[in-house]
């Protein structure tokens, strides 16, 4: 039962994803992936967060494991993220591809910390 | 323009079969990797769950999108299903990168910044491999599928 539900949360994060993906993708035309990185930003920061009120015990385990593996695990990616890197160095948009890895490990990173820093102040 | 969300549209709109396709294809992915999850890790500090789910989606999506960009015999709308049910939903579902932004963060709190290090550099390097070989192989299947048709 617990599985069912973590695959249905994950199935709303991915659907959340496909609408801010395409929201974004119909207002910035450029082609550097700004929805992708914008996703795992948000992702990261709650994942942060999530994890600190955890380890507080202020949720419980399956509340912990509904949100963090399923919401927002469906919700942010890695796959499309490199694929886009990928899909820059081969365009020889190399500098793009270069400021786009970097963002997208110290972006999310940043914003997890950030998070983290938040629940455990709440 | 290999695009991996979109394989062959530039200007997305809001399309109701296709998001139940990607929450189809998210719940699928997601419920893979909470398998994953149960598997034991190397050490405290190398998380293997999250890893092979990484590696497998980066693999999967490389595959796939390098497929698509060439197989121009499947019809336009069966074509945008796959790249949004099997890529948007399975593999980004099996992907993650908040797990693994969580993962390395608390490695990185019990002071463990070279193991986080190592995690991080490593899941990124092994991936962005994976995505880019798996592209590769995409573009020659499709072409070896199309010289035969």
């Amino acid at each position: 039962m617990t599985a069912l539900l973590v695959c249905l949360c994950g199935g709303l994060g991915a659907g959340l994803r496909y609408l801010l993906d395409t929201s974004v993708k119909n207002t910035w035309h450029g082609s550097f992936p700004f929805s992708t990185l914008l996703i795992n930003l948000i992702a990261s920061f709650f994942a942060g967060l999530i994890a600190a009120l955890f380890a507080r015990l202020v949720i419980d385990p399956t509340t912990h494991l509904l949100l963090a593996t399923g919401l927002i695990g469906g919700f942010s990616t890695l796959s499309t993220a490199t694929v886009e890197v990928v899909s820059l160095v081969e365009h020889l948009k190399l500098r793009q591809a270069a400021f786009y890895l970097t963002s997208t490990i110290l972006g999310p990173l940043a914003a997890t910390a950030a998070g983290f820093a938040l629940g455990m102040a709440l | 323009m290999l695009n991996p969300s979109h394989p062959d549209s530039d200007s997305p709109s809001f399309d109701f079969p296709l998001l139940i396709v990607v929450i189809a294809g998210g719940a699928l992915g997601t419920g893979l990797r909470y398998l994953l999850t149960a598997l034991p890790n190397f050490s405290w500090y190398f998380y293997t769950g999250t890893f092979i789910a990484n590696i497998l989606a980066c693999s999967a999506l490389g595959l796939l999108t390098g497929y698509l960009s060439i197989a121009a015999w499947i019809p336009q709308r069966r074509r945008e299903y796959m790249g949004r049910g099997l890529g948007m939903g399975l593999c980004g579902g099996l992907s993650t990168l908040s797990a693994l932004m969580v993962e390395v963060i608390t490695t990185a709190r019990d002071e463990r910044l070279w193991s986080a290090l190592i995690y991080l550099v490593g899941s990124f390097a092994a991936c962005i491999f994976l995505a880019w070989f798996g592209t590769r192989c995409g573009r020659r299947l499709a072409k070896l599928r199309g010289g035969r048709q």
